[in-house]
């Protein structure tokens, strides 16, 4: 009984959202060609081929803006209740950072910070 | 609530050392010179191994639990961690000559073996599904890139693309599995969900099977066994040669190390598939045998020995007595070290040439003294994984048929008996070629030399050799010990 609402819930999103797309279908007028079917807020025309390489220092960069991120997730909680928790919680955290540092020395040195 | 005290950090000690000395090894190469680094990094991963193994034996015998009753030092998990380092320090012995000779310069190849060694050490020592998943993905994740290390080699990219596929989706079912486990039981510990499968009427939950082949499968694929075999022989043949050594051996003992965890501890013996599980045996043997006779490549002769050897093991797994559990971590280690060895020999250069094909063996032991040494000892690794008796093969496959007639498997032990003959063909070729064949071309090539790092894998080598024989001869020690272990887990 406690799923019915799920179930009603489910059943009316799919009614809306296929409502919707048939009422298009039916209705909506379609006259396609020339301009139209151009890419349109989709992005530009490319130039050449999509294969090509790019630069993987995007990625790097992004990574280690995750790490610190979550770093930050997992320091939050803890400075919440930082008396509570005591010494113990307190060595791990630090060990927790020690650990993102070496990281992040090592990223640094392998010159991954510098934009080539 | 209580929390996480200094205490808890008792049973994880080795694993800490083994982290800080992978974080230093990491750092020493960021400052380390162009020429320093060579010696200083597998040494100082060498040391970390050694007070690592210190730690385990002072832990040895306390049975210290931490982390809300996850993690446990039993003698069981302080035995099999012991076996993953060993196996490590073996794998840095015959690693430094391959990197140096392969231009393989990515140093934190020992880090991520360190690593990889951390993984086993946690999946080993846990308790709770959830805790070995993540050992688990620590070791894997470790693994699929020490694979794919050579990068501008399109045969290792070739592997390690394979082996993150297939390990990723070998992740999935034992996730999967642990989830339905989960849901049947309530809980991801180990002894509740134990406790939970030994009251009457448990496995008529169709969660519970579903949930334990998922985990069989996830486990299978790690140890592979057939049918989840198909991955090893790519992925060993493409992998730099110390890392298949280090594959076949330790992460195939951490495998049926969990697998003998799981399923062998607690679960009704009613209840464990016999059929199934013996069928799964069979044709492992089988499989692994008879392909390893069609190979020309030598590790990929060796990827297909490691299956059988992995057939030999689901023998005693079917069996599941406690002489069968002893024997299966009696021949973890055995094979750790045959297979260690045999993977070992290839991976040292001979003449400025790799070693990948019988032909290439041909009068290898007349090449010069670094071979003659290496054919000695390669001679001894095939008679081990051939299973003649004064090595540690003979008395590893000796226990695993002795625990399967004493339950009344008769024709499984026939069975793997013949395929125990079978692997006699390939294994003896590989002598065959090394001393009886004439070395072709021997005219072109100038006498071979001996370097500093072909020496170092070489006595990592003789100290292999040197203790399958040990365990072969004075078998009793360690299957003491192996008792003792099974002891400890047997609840």
């Amino acid at each position: 009984m406690d799923y019915f609402l799920v179930l009603l819930l489910a059943g009316l999103g799919v009614t809306l959202v296929g409502g919707g797309l048939i009422a298009s279908r039916l209705f909506a007028p379609r006259n396609p060609g020339g301009v139209k079917n151009e890419a349109y807020e989709c992005g530009e025309e490319t130039i050449g081929s999509s294969w090509v390489h790019f630069n993987v220092g995007y990625y790097l960069f992004a990574l280690i803006f995750l790490i610190f991120d979550v770093e930050a997730a997992f320091l939050f909680p803890w400075a919440v209740v930082f008396r509570d928790l005591g010494g113990v919680a307190f060595l791990e955290v630090g060990i927790f950072i020690l650990v993102l540092i070496v990281g992040l020395i090592y990223a640094w040195r392998k010159g991954v910070l510098e934009w080539v | 609530m209580t929390f996480v005290t200094i205490s808890d950090f008792i049973p994880i000690v080795p694993e800490l050392i083994l982290v800080l000395t992978a974080l230093l090894v990491l750092l020493v190469d960021l400052v380390g010179t162009q020429t320093g680094y060579k010696m200083t990094s597998p040494l100082l991963a060498i040391g970390g191994l050694c007070v690592a193994v210190f730690a385990e034996i002072q832990l040895f015998g306390g049975n210290r639990v931490g982390f809300f009753d996850t993690i446990v030092a039993d003698q069981y998990s302080i035995l099999f961690e012991i076996i993953y380092m060993v196996t490590g320090i073996i794998t840095i012995t015959i690693s430094w000559h391959y990197i140096a000779e392969n231009n393989m310069n990515f140093r934190e190849y020992y880090v991520l073996m360190l690593f990889s060694i951390v993984g086993m050490m946690l999946m080993t020592s846990s308790l709770d599904l959830l805790m070995i998943f993540i050992g688990l993905e620590i070791m894997s994740i470790s693994s699929y890139i020490m694979v794919g290390m050579m990068r501008r080699v399109v045969t290792a990219n070739e592997a390690a693309l394979k082996y993150l596929l297939l390990g990723a989706f070998s992740t999935g079912f034992l996730l999967y599995g642990i989830s339905l486990i989960y849901g049947a039981t309530g809980s991801t510990q180990l002894p509740a969900i134990i406790e939970h499968l030994q009251q009457a009427g448990a496995f008529e939950n169709p969660l519970v099977g579903f949930g334990l082949a998922l985990l069989i499968i996830g486990v299978g694929f790690k140890v592979a066994i057939v049918p989840f075999h198909m991955w090893t022989p790519d992925v060993y043949t493409g992998a730099p040669t110390p890392v298949a050594a280090f594959m076949s051996a330790a992460v195939k003992a951490a495998g049926f190390a969990i697998l003998i965890r799981i399923f062998l501890t607690g679960i009704p013996h009613a209840e464990r598939w016999d059929n199934m599980m013996w069928v799964i045996a069979i044709l492992t043997m089988t499989v692994g045998n008879v392909m390893a006779l069609r190979q020309n490549n030598i590790k990929r002769m060796l990827a297909y020995s490691s299956i059988a050897h992995a057939g030999y093991v689901m023998v005693a797994v079917v069996v599941g007595s406690e002489a069968a559990i002893t024997s299966i971590i009696y021949y973890s280690f055995a094979y750790a070290l045959m297979g260690m060895g045999a993977f070992g020999v290839l991976s040292i250069r001979s003449n400025g040439k790799t070693i990948e094909t019988y032909e290439d063996l041909a009068g290898y032991a007349h090449a010069g003294p670094t071979e003659q040494v290496a054919a000695v000892l390669m001679s001894t690794f095939m008679l081990s994984l051939l299973g003649l008796p004064l090595t540690a093969g003979f008395i590893g496959k000796f226990q695993i048929f002795y625990a399967a007639l004493d339950e009344g498997w008769f024709w499984l032990t026939v069975i793997a008996a013949m395929n125990s003959v079978i692997s006699l063909f390939y294994y003896l070729r590989v002598i065959v070629f090394m001393y009886m064949k004439e070395r072709i071309g021997a005219q072109q090539e100038k006498e071979s030399q001996t370097s500093v790092s072909s020496l170092f894998a070489i006595t990592g080598l003789l100290a292999t050799a040197a203790g399958i024989v040990y365990l072969g001869i004075f078998p009793n020690d360690f299957v003491q010990l192996a008792q003792l272990s099974v002891t400890a887990i047997s609840f």
